[in-house]
């Protein structure tokens, strides 16, 4: 078990700088994301870690040992890779034991480990098989294997569900989460879903063009992302953004795009009190929109300013929850609604955007302004 | 209907096809193996015929008498020529077509596509113009008519092949296997090693055969570079038994019965190698 510490790391091929600079201390005993879209760098920030790429600047620890010049062999990693790559000539039971013999360990010590682990996966029945014999699933659990028994200090994974479908990816993030909890080392985990990075993390690392974008648990990347790429990229489906000018209103600001105008609670107002009268983009989450009863108002009336009308494109039903794009002079939110109550297709609905749910940010350096005040709402009906 | 035309394709035409091509590769080698065994008169009046006695004088003859004008004796001294020159042709290319092959597929290294090109468009020389270049580079560093100049030679023109071949045979090998092992515990030479070799093995097996057979069959350089059963190679002795004014047809036909057995067993010995997709399973694919 170890801490992992980046710093100013970055890795060029050429002229392409894939990790820019990185700082990051992981904690010992952490699981911890690196998360972004193909290309950001996350995958090389791993193989810097791996030491199976060596970086062009900064310093990599691995505890408290600098490990710039220390061959991948000699860092106490274990690594699981995205296509598996399981040794083809051995069978299971030599794969898992591949390292442990180099490393010269006893015969009854690799039989023993060897078989805690696949005890522990479930695979004790396929240690003679050969690699080509087995299933996606089983392969990636052999490939999981063979990370355990090492018992390193730092466990590296590379996207290592990407390959597998989507009924076998659900089940083994669970049996990843509790490989964690039970083994309680330190979990390095890539990958561009960030499904599996909400669920499974400890903390999130987001990428974008080789650069850290933010670090934080799973709820504060989504409550509170710190810029316009984080922000769109976390949540499914994507954040709607708009852009406008904060313009006084009464004692406080509203955000205004020309076609309407959305009131700022007065700590959002005051938080963002420097931009008044300058361009910003606000964000808002599908689940913090409203869709008010076209029939008129009954039970509690939202403030008559934050109504605007808005005409359904797209309606997607997704069973337990639905999403429709709908049109406000030109600009398209996307809208969780009650899958009960769809609208029709060129509907005209009213739509309720609360100030408070914005995320604002600065037009020019995409930075987070002011923190929305409260949570965007669990379900569609608690106003 | 398709049901029906299908499987008169396969049981009358595919049949009646393969027949075609294996009569067609092998009737010369059969008759070459038969008239191996029959005496020197009935080869001359009738060769095609079964012969009524069969006789091993031809392979007597071929490795004993010395006193057969053709010096039948030293046939022996030019199947260990080939078996050395060939072998030792076939290890060095292999070692150094397989470690130049690993770099062309791995590594990062400016001019390599230039280079890669380059040893192709040597491949196309015609052996002609380098023959008299070679030759005077021989005689002046005293290597004609030993088994070096061959053993150059044929390595020279095995290598860009080799290269070609193992490099693309290890970028087939995904790199992750690579770096499994070398997080598993590998320096870099050990992961090549112990997981890229022996994926390699079907890789190797086919360029072996292919470098050892080329080797094997060569005639021009060896007239040209070699004088005496010091360094003779088989096609050279084969080729003495067709005299100026006489052919000993026996000893011929028995002396390339020999020269075959050799590629015969390798190529079937080899071959599941060859067939067999090593590499099957280990990653997603």
């Amino acid at each position: 078990m170890a801490s992992v510490t980046l710093k100013n790391v970055t890795k060029r091929f050429g002229k392409v700088t894939a990790v820019n600079s990185a700082n990051l201390e992981i904690r010992d005993g952490e699981f911890i994301i690196l998360l972004g879209p193909s290309g950001c760098g996350k995958s090389t920030m791993l193989y810097s870690i791996a030491g199976l790429e060596d970086i062009t600047e900064g310093e990599i620890y691995i505890g408290e040992r600098l490990m710039n010049r220390v061959p991948p062999k000699a860092r106490n990693i274990a690594m699981v890779f995205q296509d598996y790559a399981l040794y083809p000539h051995m069978n299971v039971y030599d794969n898992m034991a591949f390292g442990l013999k180099l490393r010269k360990a006893s015969r009854q010590e690799i039989e023993r480990r060897v078989h805690e682990a696949a005890a522990l996966l479930g695979i004790g029945h396929l240690l003679q098989r050969r690699p080509r014999e087995l299933s996606g699933g089983q392969r990636q659990r052999v490939a999981l294997g063979r990370a355990i028994v090492r018992e390193p200090d730092v466990f590296l994974m590379d996207e290592p569900l990407s390959n597998l479908d989507a009924i076998l990816r659900v089940q083994m993030r669970a049996e990843i989460s509790k490989l964690h909890q039970r083994l309680q080392t330190t979990f390095i985990y890539v990958t561009h879903d960030q499904v599996e990075a909400m669920t499974m993390g400890d903390r999130i690392v987001v990428l974008k063009d080789g650069v850290i974008q933010q670090v934080g648990t799973p709820q504060e990347v989504y409550a509170h992302p710190a810029n316009v790429f984080v922000a769109g990229f976390i949540g499914t489906p994507s954040m709607t953004f708009m852009t406008g000018m904060l313009t006084p209103h009464g004692s406080t600001l509203a955000f205004d795009t020309g076609t309407f105008r959305v009131p700022l609670p007065r700590a959002s107002a005051e938080a963002a009190g420097r931009y008044a009268d300058r361009a910003v983009i606000a964000g808002v989450r599908p689940s913090a929109i409203q869709v008010l009863p076209s029939g008129g108002a009954d039970g509690v009336k939202p403030p008559e300013t934050c109504i605007v009308a808005a005409k359904v494109d797209v309606v997607e039903p997704m069973g337990d929850v639905a999403y429709i794009f709908a049109d406000v002079g030109g600009q398209s939110f996307t809208v969780r609604v009650d899958p009960t109550a769809l609208p029709g297709v060129g509907q005209v609905v009213p739509l309720c955007l609360d100030g408070a749910a914005l995320h604002l940010f600065d037009a020019e350096t995409q930075q987070a302004i002011a923190i929305p005040m409260r949570q965007p709402a669990a379900t569609i009906s608690s106003p | 209907m398709s049901g029906s035309r299908y499987s008169l394709v396969r049981r009358i035409l595919f049949p009646l096809g393969l027949a075609f091509f294996v009569v067609f590769s092998l009737a010369p080698f059969a008759w070459m193996v038969l008239s191996s065994f029959m005496f020197k008169a009935q080869l001359l009046t009738d060769p095609f015929a079964l012969p009524p006695h069969f006789t091993l004088d031809n392979y007597v003859r071929l490795f004993t008498s010395p006193n057969d004008g053709v010096g039948a004796a030293n046939f022996i001294h030019a199947v260990i020529n080939s078996l050395g020159i060939c072998a030792i042709t076939t290890v060095i290319s292999l070692i150094i077509g397989s470690i130049g092959g690993y770099a062309f597929a791995r590594l990062r290294f400016p001019g390599k596509n230039a280079l890669l090109l380059v040893l192709l468009a040597i491949q196309f020389l015609p052996a002609v113009t380098v023959i008299i270049p070679m030759f005077m580079m021989g005689r002046a560093v005293h290597l004609l008519d030993t088994w070096w100049i061959l053993i150059f030679a044929y390595t020279s023109f095995a290598l860009p092949l080799t290269l070609w071949i193992m490099r693309g045979y290890f970028e087939s090998i995904p790199r992750s296997l690579e770096n499994a092992a070398r997080v598993d515990g590998c320096s870099r030479f050990g992961a090549f090693l112990r997981v890229v070799l022996p994926l390699s093995a079907p890789g190797f097996a086919a360029t072996a055969i292919f470098t050892f057979l080329n080797a094997w069959d060569e005639f021009f350089f060896a007239l040209i570079f070699t004088n005496t059963y010091a360094a003779k190679t088989l096609p050279v002795a084969l080729s003495e038994f067709t005299g100026r004014h006489t052919v000993d047809f026996g000893l011929l036909m028995s002396g390339g019965v020999v020269a075959n057995v050799l590629p015969v067993v390798i190529a079937l010995s080899v071959q599941r190698y060859i067939v067999r997709g090593l590499t099957a399973g280990g990653v997603k694919g």
